[in-house]
């Protein structure tokens, strides 16, 4: 298959265009999965421990990428290589064990923003479920905006809506279509609320 | 809250827009609104919840790609079969039929003896472990080894029916009714991945165009398609299409 850049591949992640992102994951996983589970397998990890540390990995990239939050001063390889290998190291002391781990790959000792716990609480879960609530059209423009910090333009194309303010109107229908939902929920007023 | 602070307001500074004194005036005014800061706080809530559906997204997608891409290292372990066994069979079967091979040659059109002589299904690159569709894929790709097209082609069509966007299962499920001899099918998935302009596919995509073209002794749009190959060094098959190319000249 064609190599392709690391410039094309960071485009492709930033298209607004979702197959574009699916090959850009295709690409790297490819590529890389192989070097990621060498490390992992050889430093007391099984295959489906490379698998998990991989993935989370990938999403931590990728979600920097898309919010403009990488500064990517090595290849894309090494970027991600150093990613799984922090994530390893902090599993590997989590389970207490040796904490020495044999390279084969350059690697980057700091890797900015990539703290961020991966997997969510019982607040986001539950706000992630009230998401599936609001409706497809909703749900995609919040994520739009929100997550994937698409200009009110952009959105207004996605969405094939007639203009700018209406999309912004929509936008602000949808978040309070969400927060009446999330807020006045029993669970959440009970249980979650800070 | 100040009744005059809009959402965009907001907005900016939960998307870490605001810089400098216009996040400081911000960041002042929360600290002496009670309520709104109690806003941004819920609103702060709703962002982690988004981030959190989103990556789940993602790592569906994630299982998805893993089910689908090669992994050397299985291939090691040998769950995939390395696609050089396709080298091998066809150079063994080369010497022993050549005698054969020579008498049918001598009967055949030129166009159907280079396709016999280009044509070589796709080495298989796809996984085996996943969690939502590991049999269906892993079973496709055993039939597609074995060329048994007819049953490897129902196996990725229904992969592709939950999955379409899945470009490369595409492409193997082309190759698989090009050897059944269902050009249509085949043709319509090849000319899918090439509408996408899809990065990593669409030069396999034009070089099994040109071939089912060159099948179908439509020659003007084969050497189309091998044209665009002969034009780009970096493109797969680019030296079969421009010794092919290179043959149906003579």
């Amino acid at each position: 298959m064609r190599k392709l850049s690391d410039e094309k591949i960071l485009d492709l992640i930033r298209s607004v265009h979702e197959p574009d992102n699916r090959d850009a994951l295709t690409y790297l996983y490819r590529e890389y999965f192989a070097s990621v589970q060498k490390l992992v397998v050889n430093n007391n990890g099984s295959v489906d421990d490379a698998k998990d540390i991989f993935q989370d990995g990938m999403l931590a990239f990728y979600n920097q990428v898309r919010q403009q939050q990488l500064n990517l001063n090595c290849s894309i390889k090494t970027y991600l290589y150093s990613i799984c290998r922090h994530q390893w190291l902090s599993a590997l002391r989590k389970r207490k064990v040796n904490l020495e781990i044999n390279d084969h790959e350059p690697y980057v000792e700091k890797i900015p923003g990539i703290e961020r716990a991966i997997f969510a609480d019982e607040r986001e879960v539950l706000i992630a479920s009230m998401l599936d609530q609001i409706g497809e059209a909703c749900k995609k423009i919040l994520l739009y905006f929100y997550i994937d910090r698409y200009s009110m333009n952009q959105i207004m194309e996605l969405m094939q809506l007639s203009s700018v303010p209406v999309t912004r109107n929509k936008k602000m229908h949808c978040l309070n279509k969400l927060k009446k939902l999330v807020f006045e929920n029993p669970v959440y007023k009970n249980n979650l609320r800070d | 809250m100040a009744e005059h602070l809009s959402q965009e307001q907001i907005d900016r500074y939960l998307l870490g827009r605001l810089e400098g004194p216009e996040l400081r005036a911000f960041e002042q005014q929360i600290a002496s609104d009670p309520l709104l800061g109690q806003e941004i706080e819920r609103q702060k809530a709703l962002l982690a919840g988004m981030q959190a559906y989103k990556d789940q997204e993602i790592l569906r997608t994630l299982d998805q790609i893993h089910a689908e891409v090669a992994v050397e290292t299985q291939e090691k372990e040998g769950k995939v079969i390395p696609g050089r066994w396709f080298l091998r069979i066809a150079a063994i079967l080369i010497v022993l039929v050549l005698p054969l091979g020579w008498y049918i040659l001598f009967y055949q059109p030129l166009h159907e003896h280079l396709f016999a002589s280009y044509f070589q299904p796709l080495e298989l690159h796809l996984g085996t472990r996943n969690q939502e569709s590991p049999v269906r894929l892993t079973k496709a790709g055993q039939f597609y080894i074995q060329q048994e097209w007819k049953e490897a082609n129902t196996l990725f069509e229904q992969y592709l029916s939950e999955h379409p966007l899945a470009y490369q299962v595409k492409l193997y499920a082309g190759i698989s009714q090009m050897g059944s001899g269902d050009y249509t099918e085949a043709i319509r998935h090849f000319e899918t991945i090439l509408e996408r302009k899809h990065p990593l596919y669409a030069d396999q995509a034009r070089w099994y165009l040109a071939l089912l073209y060159l099948k179908q002794k439509n020659l003007s749009s084969c050497k189309q398609y091998l044209k665009v190959l002969q034009k780009d060094p970096q493109a797969d098959h680019h030296e079969d299409a421009k010794s092919l190319l290179e043959a149906l000249e003579r």
